[in-house]
């Protein structure tokens, strides 16, 4: 028997999470770069914005282009004819972004404003 | 008469004795919380959230970490230790709760990991004394084998070491159900249990830190562990703090053991010429009493503080 053979522990922890009806803002200028990325995959393709932990700030954000999960946990958003996701347990953190994208060479890129966050990192790139 | 006085109680600070280690060894527990991780990506959520770098970590490695929040201040120090398929989290007393709930709201959507209290599960004992490898060695272990970054595995429990002001500790994780049973075998070859006081004085005198110093109200470089932060691995939260502090100054205030005459209260002090200082534990020892306090800076390098009302306090760093 090893360490972890014995008794005591729980089954898995469980926070209870707080849905709430995301929505997003796009500007024009990043619905222009997301049209451009999703290129001919728009029919079968979505966006998905997430937040995992790490980054300066506690949490960072992600943005990919995947193949439509067609997963109810995720809240679907409608962005100029592409499909934007948003996980349920990140419906909290990400409810009421606002995502723009800046041409530029240096800290170019899509850039998020989150009104939910308290403080964000130098980057842009986490927020807590 | 106030001279006189004066010239007594320095004497009594400089013929106060240093630590009169156990001759063969001393069986310490150090209360504990236990979290377990599972999923194939949990090493890299950990290297994310802690200031460690987790990622590379092989089967029994043990790597010491923090949890900080995004001021940089320590929420929780986590001994990891890798069992493959479960990462192992020994947390401070207390930070159980907190810590797993950290830990599991910034899971990617897309991993699946899962975390489960311990708390109950295992028990952290530690071994200190002039002769621990004697006991080890009674036992069958190859005290050479235990090193400070990996776990050895001897029956059910894991064994590892940890040098603290020149001495090495031996740091135990075993079954909750076990702890009495390997206790006895402990004794059988020399050792003896340490009871709360004893064990809290062993543990200032070594400067053994615990949550009552690794809270949210101390940086890591206030109290010394700059060795549990690693700056090249990228962000974490607290990471920018940290670096800031890395390079362009140091900490206003840090971490050193008080020897009183007599007893110190666990607080905030105000000392004249010195400021506020923060008392984090205290104990009685042999000489009168010893304690942790994380001074301002400029005090660090005095060799005593006077408390007032006649108390001084001779200082050393941690």
């Amino acid at each position: 028997m090893g360490i972890l053979g014995g008794e005591g522990f729980s089954l898995p922890v469980v926070t209870p999470t707080l849905v709430v009806d995301v929505e997003i803002e796009f500007t024009e200028p990043a619905k222009r770069a997301m049209n451009s990325t999703m290129s001919d995959d728009g029919n079968t393709h979505v966006v998905i914005i997430s937040a995992q932990s790490g980054g300066c700030s506690g949490y960072m954000y992600d943005m990919k282009i995947v193949e439509d999960p067609q997963d109810d946990s995720f809240q679907r958003i409608d962005v100029g004819g592409m499909t934007v996701l948003v996980h349920n347990k990140d419906s909290t953190m990400l409810n009421g972004i606002r995502v723009d994208y800046k041409d530029t060479l240096m800290g170019g890129g899509f850039q998020i404003d989150n009104p939910n966050a308290d403080r964000s990192c130098g980057c842009g790139q986490s927020f807590g | 008469m106030r001279t006189v006085l004066a010239v007594v109680v320095s004497l009594s600070v400089e013929l106060m004795p240093l630590l009169d280690m156990h001759p063969v060894a001393e069986v310490m527990h150090s209360p504990c919380s236990v979290s377990v991780v599972k999923g194939s990506t949990a090493l890299e959520h950990m290297n994310r959230t802690l200031t460690v770098e987790t990622s590379e970590m092989r089967y029994n490695d043990r790597l010491d970490g923090l949890l900080c929040n995004a001021n940089g201040r320590i929420l929780d120090r986590l001994m990891v230790c890798n069992l493959e398929e479960e990462i192992l989290l020994i947390g401070n007393y207390g930070t159980g709760e907190d810590t797993r709930e950290n830990l599991i709201q910034g899971i990617p959507w897309e991993e699946e990991i899962t975390l489960m209290n311990g708390d109950t599960a295992i028990s952290h004992l530690r071994l200190v004394g002039k002769a621990v490898n004697r006991c080890l060695a009674g036992l069958g272990i190859d005290p050479l084998e235990i090193s400070e970054d990996k776990w050895i595995e001897y029956g059910s429990a894991l064994i590892s070491r940890t040098e603290y002001n020149k001495s090495s500790v031996i740091e135990i994780l075993v079954p909750s159900a076990e702890r009495d049973a390997f206790t006895s075998l402990l004794h059988e070859n020399g050792a003896v249990s340490s009871d709360r006081d004893r064990s809290e004085y062993v543990r200032i005198e070594l400067g053994i830190l615990n949550h009552r110093e690794m809270n949210s109200a101390f940086l890591p470089i206030e109290l010394k562990l700059e060795h549990m932060v690693n700056l090249d691995k990228g962000c974490y939260p607290g990471q920018e703090i940290h670096a800031r502090m890395d390079s362009r100054g140091k900490a206003s205030r840090g971490i050193v053991r008080l020897s009183l005459q007599s007893a110190i209260a666990v607080g905030k002090h105000k000392v004249a010429g010195v400021g506020n200082i923060t008392v984090t534990t205290s104990t009685t020892s042999p000489g009168g009493s010893v304690a942790l306090a994380v001074v301002p800076l400029p005090a660090i390098s005095l060799e005593e503080l006077d408390l007032g009302e006649g108390l001084i306090a001779s200082m050393q760093s941690l």
